[in-house]
């Protein structure tokens, strides 16, 4: 009789054991996989440039790239651009089993420049490829347009447009910019950062333009990048061609947004159409009504 | 139609009253074999108290506010997780707010918050690690606790870090028959399943012989959808889980608590976070954790020597998975694995000398380190942090029955002495996403500091039936190490590591006392005013940092700047109303101030808000009801509302749920019982937005077995 609990006892006991330490080691485990690196190549395609080429600065190149995997999805792909010191374009989290990127590439002022793309997949598997563009010693500088005191007004201001066409040379305020979406290439607003010159695509720019109209309801959003530069007014109302337009052009570093602007300061910028310009400031009321005054230059 | 609490509570009282007739039979602890039938609800405090003072001790001499809660309340508390248990303590903050989908739970009490200021050990060993001052709740399984004791207020004098609030001792079982153990199996809920064994036995006589123990556990359920239906996208996907953990226990037993024995345990898990983008589940957290100790304890006629030496490792893995709206759905998919390891020796000699004085000295070795790496997989980034925390500590503890049976006086004081070194900070690969911290330092000039820790207590026992105490004590806390040597963001903007930083020190002055106005009913109230120093805040440096968005954040740094008060007071009562009938009731004010934010110019003033995650009023009750059909066990749960933010403005709560539990024993050795956990499914946000699971029901059924 007495044994009878027991043999109860190890009936139960082994398989609950068992099947406990078996799930236990089970879910511990991991498998292993030999990772093989995904596969990249340029896009050899017509109009693709896919060799180490000569250009002249300021001259346009469309580069391609194709990528597909091996076995684990395409989790990362970046452009890193060299000329001196690496910089990167773009940073791309994703997850894909192949990819297909175009980027249309304005030759720099600097001699040489090397263009790297690299994919990694799941695996962090990493392959990439490079091409070098140098500029041509018989590069001759393009022609350049001039705007003069343009004046776009706050947010609050009822008197002024704060939306800009640079093409077009027009002001234009919500309700005209939202009637010609395609057209507005800049937006002034006063926020966070005091005086601010825009893209509509901007993150902040819905929060101070409302409404039916607002930019937050638009269908079309232009990209505008902007970047401060070390150039002074002086050397700004001296230049006559697009060379200080190339030399003060960094592909990677322009953002949505330039921030702080006060008289004096010259920015880069690169419009939605890809052209390369300079703002140099001229005027800056300080609040949501006020306005900006501004002086620009733009590749022709 | 909203029915209120207390309809609720009626109602279900009106339900238990038409239950069959109160009987004889008593809860079974099947860790005793199931043939020994206990009293539920002892929850009065055993003759002898471990934790308070590293050594065994009669109860009744120690000025502190002691609880303990025995095997027999853990069976039958409607209760999955070991946590859990502790709302039978009053003032415990328990945090676990996707049941146990949750990655992890927080326990705090005395009006602090945070884990770190909890120390919490297990059969003596500390649990909260070096890295992030926490611990895995987890890992410790409710079936296999024997007993756990909680002494409250700062313990810094006996323990050295973490023990600001309190400290919570989880004493596991050690066997007493020849062969003993349970078998338990559980389906509910989610698709929840699992089961456990525990097996143990002891050879020789009561004192003398080898005895051993072998748990098993695993458990899995497919989870829950975190997010309200109404902002409910196709990403967000149930929070599955599964663990497991296995444990083996020996030792020798050589006389009346001399004793020496080994542990191993290995825990497992993996809980998913709930948000799925291209990663089957999305992502989760890992917690695989060795761990070892040896226990010898020697109790010569007057004196007592205990010697602990322990080692855990964890290898903490984590995958993250995420798309962020604000930056045009960028996806970002990183792992970061983390290898924590603690390990020390810890000694007391316990002596008893004469005129009824007892000396303790204690001398403690620990050590913690990190070293981790987060290596992003939708990038080319990898960050690896390391840091390492060396402890020395020496301490004393005089107690002295200045009248016999009557008057006792408690001194103790402690000397801790902590050096961080090695600590760096690298990254490797850098893209846009980590290129910002590139400027900054990558290795970290070592650190040392120094805390005292001093305790002051006296008791009365004015009778057999009321006693009461005044104590003065020092809790401290060290800095973490990912506060010291881990760059990175943070919900407010880029925190830079501070090699520099100090503990923070909480001094405690607290009066109480124990009434049992009648053999049935009993009254534990205590008062208690602290002053908290140093506490450590997120501070703005002043500078900013454009870490790839929009907006620049402020950098930050964590520093020691704010003073703290806090005033709180507590009771718990326990009234046998019949023989199988008892009520359990506690109740807990905490009101905790910042009293002072000495931080540079350009941070907010936090003076005068209330410290976050502390709920000011909270409340328990529980009843229980023994019939020969069916076990009964009721719960109540309150938590006033909490604030979520430092500068508070955004507030949690309140909540209040309810959870019962019935079982139902049938051929002494079998179990059958369901657990219903928040049974009026009222479900509640935590901080992060995200829902509780509400109602969650657990089956169980038990088989336990002991042979002599």
């Amino acid at each position: 009789m007495q044994n009878s609990p027991y043999r109860l006892t190890l009936k139960l006991l082994i398989p609950s054991l068992v099947l406990i330490s078996f799930s236990v080691l089970f879910f511990s485990c991991k498998k292993g996989t030999a990772p093989i690196p995904p596969l990249i190549a340029f896009n050899r395609g017509a109009g693709y440039t896919f060799n180490d080429t000569t250009l002249e600065a300021g001259q346009k190149v469309k580069i391609g790239i194709r990528a597909i995997t091996t076995n684990a999805n395409l989790t990362y792909f970046s452009v890193r651009y060299d000329e001196g010191r690496s910089q990167i374009l773009l940073d791309s989290g994703l997850n894909v089993p192949s990819l297909d990127y175009s980027l249309e590439v304005i030759k720099t002022n600097a001699p040489v420049e090397k263009w790297t793309f690299l994919i990694m997949d799941r695996n962090r598997m990493e392959m990439s490829v490079q091409i070098n563009l140098t500029r041509s010693d018989s590069s001759k500088w393009g022609k350049i347009r001039t705007m003069r005191d343009l004046v776009l007004g706050g947010q609050e201001n009822g008197l002024i447009g704060s939306f800009f066409s640079l093409d077009d040379t027009l002001v234009m305020n919500l309700q005209q910019a939202f009637e010609n979406q395609s057209l507005a290439d800049m937006v002034y607003y006063y926020g966070q950062y005091e005086g601010t010159l825009a893209s509509p695509n901007e993150a902040e720019a819905p929060g101070f333009f409302t409404g039916p109209q607002g930019i937050a309801n638009w269908a079309v959003k232009n990209e505008t990048r902007y970047d401060t530069t070390m150039i002074t007014a002086q050397m700004f109302d001296q230049s006559e061609n697009d060379s200080l337009i190339l030399s003060a052009y960094e592909p990677t570093a322009g953002k949505k947004k330039g921030k702080y602007i006060q008289p004096g300061m010259v920015f880069s910028f690169r419009s939605p159409e890809g052209k390369l310009g300079l703002i140099k400031i001229v005027e800056v009321s300080t609040a949501p009504a006020g306005s900006v005054k501004m002086n620009i230059k733009i590749q022709q | 139609m909203k029915i209120s609490v207390l309809s609720r509570l009626l109602l279900l009282m009106l339900v238990l009253t038409f239950l069959p007739g109160i009987g004889i039979a008593g809860a079974v602890d099947f860790r005793d074999g199931g043939d020994t039938i206990r009293k539920a609800w002892s929850t009065d405090l055993p003759e002898f108290f471990v934790t308070a003072t590293r050594t065994q001790q009669k109860t009744d001499d120690i000025p502190v506010r002691l609880a303990s809660i025995g095997s027999s309340e853990i069976n039958i508390m409607p209760s999955i997780t070991a946590d859990a248990m502790l709302e039978l303590v009053p003032g415990m903050n328990i945090d676990r707010s996707n049941g146990i989908f949750s990655k992890n739970a927080s326990i705090t009490m005395r009006g602090l918050n945070g884990t770190p200021r909890t120390l919490v050990l297990l059969d003596g060993i500390p649990l909260n690690k070096a890295d992030g001052g926490g611990l895995n709740w987890n890992r410790i399984i409710p079936e296999f606790i024997n007993r756990i004791e909680v002494s409250k207020g700062p313990t810094s004098s006996v323990y050295g870090s973490n023990a600001m609030g309190g400290v919570i001792n989880i004493i596991t079982e050690r066997p007493t028959a020849k062969i003993q153990g349970q078998v338990k199996a559980y389906f509910g809920s989610d698709n929840t399943f699992g089961g456990l064994f525990s097996v143990g036995g002891k050879t020789g006589k009561a004192d003398q012989g080898f005895y051993y123990t072998l748990n098993g556990f695993y458990r899995q359920g497919d989870g829950y959808i975190m997010v309200p239906d109404d902002s409910r996208d196709s990403m967000d996907v149930k929070n599955a889980m599964k663990e497991g953990l296995v444990a083996a226990k020996i030792g020798y037993q050589y006389g009346n608590r001399s004793y020496t024995e080994i542990e191993y345990s290995y825990f497992n898990d993996k809980r998913y976070d709930g948000f799925e983008v291209y990663e089957p589940g999305g992502g989760y957290n890992e917690y695989p954790t060795h761990a070892i100790r040896v226990t010898s304890n020697n109790n010569f006629s007057k004196a007592e020597l205990l010697v602990s030496a322990y080692y855990q490792n964890e290898f903490y893995h984590r995958l993250t998975e995420s798309m962020a709206a604000k930056k045009g759905n960028k996806y970002t998919l990183y792992k970061t694995d983390s290898r924590r390891i603690d390990q020390g020796i810890w000694s007391n000699l316990t002596l008893h000398g004469k005129k009824r004085m007892t000396y303790t000295l204690g001398l403690d070795i620990r050590s913690g380190s990190v070293d981790a790496s987060d290596t992003y997989i939708t990038s080319t980034d990898v960050l690896q942090n390391r840091g390492k925390m060396d402890f020395f500590a020496l301490f004393g503890e005089y107690e002295w029955h200045i009248i016999k049976d009557r008057l006792i006086l408690l001194a103790g004081l402690r000397y801790d002495v902590a050096r961080f070194h090695n600590g760096s900070f690298v990254i490797e690969q850098p893209t846009t996403l980590t290129s910002f911290m590139a400027d900054y330092p990558t290795e970290f000039s070592d650190a040392t500091w120094q805390a005292l820790s001093p305790k002051l207590g006296m008791k009365y026992i004015f009778s057999k039936n009321i006693s009461g105490y005044l104590s003065y004590s020092r809790g401290f806390r060290p800095a973490m190490l990912d506060d010291m040597c881990k760059n990175g963001n943070v919900t407010k903007g880029f925190k830079l590591a501070n090699p520099q930083l100090k503990p923070e020190t909480i001094d405690n002055y607290e009066v109480g006392a124990d009434w049992n106005p009648a053999p049935f009913l009993s009254f534990q109230p205590s008062v208690y005013l602290s002053y908290g120093h140093d506490f450590q805040y997120f501070v703005s440096t002043g500078d900013s940092i454009n870490t790839g968005g929009d907006k620049d954040k402020p950098i930050l740094r964590r520093e020691n700047v704010s003073g703290v008060r806090i005033i709180g007071a507590e009771i718990s009562g326990r009234w046998q109303i019949m023989k199988d009938l008892r009520l359990v009731a506690n109740y807990a004010y905490n009101d905790s101030k910042i009293t002072s934010f000495d931080s540079p110019a350009g941070n907010k003033d936090l003076t005068g808000k209330y410290i976050v995650e502390v709920p000011r009023n909270q409340a328990f009750a529980g009843i229980w009801w023994n019939n020969p059909i069916v076990q009964v066990t009721l719960t109540f749960n309150y938590k006033d509302f909490q604030w979520n933010d430092d500068e508070n403005t955004i507030q949690t709560g309140p909540s209040n749920t309810f959870d019962l539990r019935l079982g139902h024993t049938f051929a002494e050795k079998f179990t059958v019982s369901a657990t219903m956990q928040d049974i009026f499914n009222t479900r509640y946000y935590d901080s992060k937005g995200n829902l509780s699971p509400g109602r969650f029901i657990m089956l169980n059924l038990a088989y336990g077995f002991r042979g002599m």
